[in-house]
């Protein structure tokens, strides 16, 4: 994917090659856009939990080279600004603030990894989606509910959706062997 | 004060907020990629157009986000005077 991370003028290969350049020079387009920014934060726990992965299955399995890709595509749409969601009238929160919120305490909780999230309006209700995966053999049900208690509170905490229904659903299962099911 | 001038204070103003983490380049509206992509690095974030002044910022997530972005818009509006309506977007909660 190449598209224009948030009207900055650069794409995701662009920021993947300043992060490895330990974003220097600095590039005020990148360092003042937050679409950028958190981008180029998902990427650095990404290739930390890429580091992890493969020191706990052995060098020799590694976790497929397109997971992470696709998993950073997903990123980079989400990221984007979307719609502004009103605390009050002056103050907003953008959409894309709220998604990469929802993504950072997802991914917070241990052993759990956010694949994408959604938000969706079902009338006056509004509703999370998130789909993860759980990283070795840990309970799904307790990892779910982590990831869901964590995202409630985050949203609570700094959003205007904290009513809103949360959503969690196991997708993927990375077992310590290096096998995904 | 010009435009300009008054948009380099609200960057300081909004920067100065506790719990703010950074202030980011305000969105543009119509053309505005086209815009951001001719602004110089040492050009004002804040935007200020007529009646109009945007400031987006990133929050430190462990304050809270819209009490934040409350703070911002007092110290913008009373820098910018009561004719300028003020928007805070948070762009960002940032750990």
């Amino acid at each position: 994917m190449n598209d224009d991370i948030g009207g900055s003028g650069y794409s995701l290969d662009d920021l993947s090659a300043y992060l490895d350049r330990g974003r220097t020079p600095a590039i005020a387009a990148i360092d003042r856009n937050p679409e950028c920014q958190a981008l180029l934060d998902a990427m650095t726990r990404f290739g930390a939990l890429s580091h992890e992965l493969v020191d706990r299955d052995g060098a020799e399995q590694p976790p497929s080279p397109g997971w992470l890709d696709g998993l950073l595509d997903t990123v980079a749409q989400e990221v984007r600004a979307g719609r502004d969601l009103p605390y009050t009238e002056g103050l907003v929160v953008t959409e894309g603030a709220v998604r990469t919120l929802v993504r950072e305490a997802g991914d917070a909780v241990p052993g759990a990894l956010v694949g994408s999230t959604r938000i969706r309006e079902e009338g006056e209700l509004t509703r999370i989606e998130i789909e993860i995966s759980v990283l070795g053999d840990r309970p799904l049900v307790a990892v779910g509910d982590q990831v869901r208690g964590a995202v409630a509170d985050a949203l609570r905490r700094h959003t205007p959706l904290g009513d809103a229904a949360i959503d969690v659903t196991v997708v993927d299962v990375h077992l310590s062997d290096g096998a995904e099911r | 004060m010009s435009d300009r001038e008054l948009a380099l204070a609200i960057d300081a103003a909004a920067a100065a907020v506790p719990g703010v983490r950074r202030v980011y380049r305000a969105p543009a509206g119509i053309g505005g990629a086209a815009r951001l992509l001719l602004q110089r690095d040492d050009e004002p974030l804040s935007d200020v157009r007529r009646s109009r002044a945007t400031v987006s910022i990133g929050v430190r997530a462990d304050a809270p986000a819209q009490a934040t972005a409350a703070a911002v818009a007092a110290a913008v509006q009373l820098l910018v005077g009561p004719d300028i309506e003020v928007l805070v977007r948070v762009g960002r909660i940032e750990g």
